[in-house]
């Protein structure tokens, strides 16, 4: 076992913000580890439970080592050897093993839980490792036959963490707020609709900074701590970081940490080449650059190291039989085979990386938000990877149309269908909204809104067209309305569900 | 009332567990086999006893594991629980907690060995 032996230390001062989101993660990760873990060993656990255990350990230890939390780090380095030996005897573990694992992952939760500038009072890591070492080193000498242990399911502990900026609710109630300000400028005349317009759009926009977290102090924390790792290494580099400003949402944020952690040791031990080796092309330089590209957010991490080996790579894959012999291959799907959970270039993994576990949990973390991964690699030139992930609740589709008895343009959403009606008894939304009349059209456009057995008349000045919105001020969906932009317009988003129930009307 | 049995004291599966107090500590003991079975119940005697650790502001809790054959991980959790709890309270009001174990046993030199180590100004092992 390769560890880091440096004593423990206080919690670092970081930003409040990245400690609590590290916190709220890590403990997740934690109880996501619990739980597959007592599957594994209880014998109920599938092989995707093996998956969920190694990648979110593998993660944690990376995030660990970014903060620089070396505590957090170490043990889950230990508690990954003692994972990865279990999976060797696919979970047959002596209960001294569950007993100890079950102790390291709150041992864990407690080292996580400290606040910043708190010291280890009490704590005996030191003391911890010992018994986990000596645990390990015990059974491993013993014979591999023992039976597994039944020990039922694991109680679910409550989960405490703190909030980050604003909790959702708290975020809802402020944006219903925020719109409640946009309809009291829809009343308003001359100055004061343009002052209320004004005081709406400062606070949609810090409605929308409460959930978001700027990229660039999270990606230069990345990089130094690449950096740090390529000394531990022995390696000379240089990071270069561009995000543009960018912001995102706490969700975004995830994955993209969970991707620079996998992405930036991947290159750091992979790519960059040791000096000896970079003869004429001097220290390593490793790139991140984030933009915002239209409904997405766009991660690129580039080195100028050796490139993957793609012999070397279908070498170990046919050596492991995950491709047959001599198969007809072509270079993109041997790049593929990477992203495969388990498989690594590296024959002896160390504590860096090696044991296939980083980039098949950046492609799982990736794609359940419904994002995706490319690599391009170059031999002695570099790799590049581009992570694409959506920025969630961006957009939605919408019908839109400006309404019968004001000037007002208004949307619905697209999952309601459409369809002129001929019967009488059509109403303005902009009625139920309290909004006054302005210039009403003389001859509206009657129109039948139909979802699931809601059925509503509405009256409006043209026929509706279907478009894609950028959600300016979102609020819940039980908010009866929410402001919108289509196109360089904005529009009131109506939900004439939340409509119907507000004002009683089924 | 200073003295006397402590609520949630129970014998279920292959596990006796009772707790008393008296006018300096408060013992509690484990005589059996604890699995996942009487997890619940481990778990409500322990806050009893933490509770009433408080409530006479008892300075110690002893623990006696001797005739205590074996206890599994999701038992254990429940000790796990109850030291961070005590960690959690302000100094004065922290009580130190004694294991009183057979050495003979190796899972028990193990595992408190180990739990040890989550406070170790407040647990002690006496074998």
């Amino acid at each position: 076992m390769s560890v880091d032996q440096s004593p423990p230390q206080t919690v670092p001062d970081l930003p409040p913000q990245v400690m609590a989101r590290f916190r709220l993660v890590s403990l997740e990760r934690l109880e996501r580890i619990d739980a597959a873990w007592q599957a594994l060993i209880a014998g109920s656990g599938s092989e995707a439970d093996g998956e969920t255990l190694t990648r979110e350990l593998h993660t944690l230890k990376g995030d660990a080592r970014v903060l620089g939390l070396g505590d957090v780090g170490m043990l889950s380095q230990r508690v990954e050897d003692l994972v990865f030996a279990a999976l060797r005897r696919r979970f047959q573990v002596h209960e001294d093993v569950d007993i100890v694992m079950t102790m390291a992952i709150q041992f864990l939760g407690m080292l996580i839980r400290r606040k910043a500038g708190m010291v280890s009072g009490g704590i005996d890591l030191e003391g911890f490792l010992k018994q986990v070492d000596a645990v390990t080193l015990e059974w491993l000498q013993q014979p591999s036959s023992i039976p597994a242990p039944n020990t039922g399911g694991s109680a679910r502990r409550v989960r405490t963490v703190e909030p980050v900026s604003a909790t959702p609710d708290t975020r809802d109630r402020l944006a219903s707020l925020t719109t409640d300000v946009y309809l009291e400028h829809l009343r308003a005349t001359g100055a004061t609709r343009d002052r209320l317009h004004a005081t709406f759009a400062g606070l949609a926009r810090a409605v929308e900074e409460l959930g978001e977290v700027a990229l660039g102090p999270v990606v230069e924390q990345h990089l130094a701590a690449a950096k740090a790792l390529a000394r531990e290494l022995g390696k000379e580099e240089e990071t270069r970081a561009d995000t543009g400003g960018t912001r995102v949402k706490e969700r975004v944020l995830e994955v993209l940490g969970v991707a620079l952690v996998h992405l930036l040791r991947n290159a750091v031990d992979h790519g960059i080449e040791a000096p000896a080796r970079r003869a004429g092309k001097g220290p390593g330089t490793l790139r991140v650059a984030v933009r915002e590209r239209g409904s997405e957010v766009e991660l690129r991490v580039e080195d100028d190291g050796r490139g993957v080996d793609i012999a070397g790579a279908r070498a170990q894959a046919e050596a492991i039989g995950l491709v047959p012999l001599g198969a007809t291959l072509t270079e993109e799907a041997i790049v593929d085979l990477l992203f495969r959970d388990g498989f690594s270039t590296r024959e002896v993994p160390t504590d860096v990386s090696g044991r296939g576990v980083g980039l098949s949990a950046v492609r799982a973390e990736v794609e359940k938000v419904g994002g995706s991964i490319e690599v391009s690699t170059r031999p002695g030139r570099g790799s590049r990877f581009i992570v694409r992930v959506p920025l969630a609740s961006h957009r939605c589709d919408v019908h839109v149309f400006t309404a019968a008895r004001a000037p007002i343009r208004l949307a619905v959403g697209a999952e309601w269908e459409i369809a002129p009606s001929v019967g009488g008894g059509a109403r303005c939304l902009t009625e139920w909204l309290d909004l006054p009349a302005r210039n009403p059209v003389k001859t509206p456009v009657a129109l039948e809104l139909l979802l699931a057995g809601d059925r509503l008349l509405v009256a409006a000045a043209d026929t509706p067209t279907r478009a894609s919105a950028v959600r300016w001020c979102p609020t819940a969906s039980s908010c009866a309305c929410e402001v919108v932009r289509v196109g360089d317009e904005e529009a009131l988003l109506v939900r004439p569900a939340s409509l119907h129930e507000r004002a009683g009307l089924r | 009332m200073t003295e006397g049995r402590i609520q949630g004291a129970f014998q279920a599966a292959e596990l006796a567990a009772e707790a008393a107090s008296d006018d300096e500590r408060i013992t509690v003991t484990f005589k059996g086999s604890a699995d996942t079975r009487v997890m619940a119940q481990v778990n409500e005697l322990l806050t009893h006893v933490h509770d009433r650790a408080l409530e006479q502001a008892r300075r110690e809790v002893v623990v006696d594991f001797r005739d205590l054959e074996f206890m599994n991980s999701s038992c254990f959790k429940a000790f796990v629980t109850w030291i961070v709890r005590v960690q959690g309270l302000a100094e004065d009001a922290q009580y130190k907690i004694r294991f009183l174990s057979d050495r003979g046993k190796h899972w028990q030199r193990r595992s408190l060995g180990a739990l040890t180590c989550f406070a170790v100004d407040l647990v002690e092992v006496d074998a």
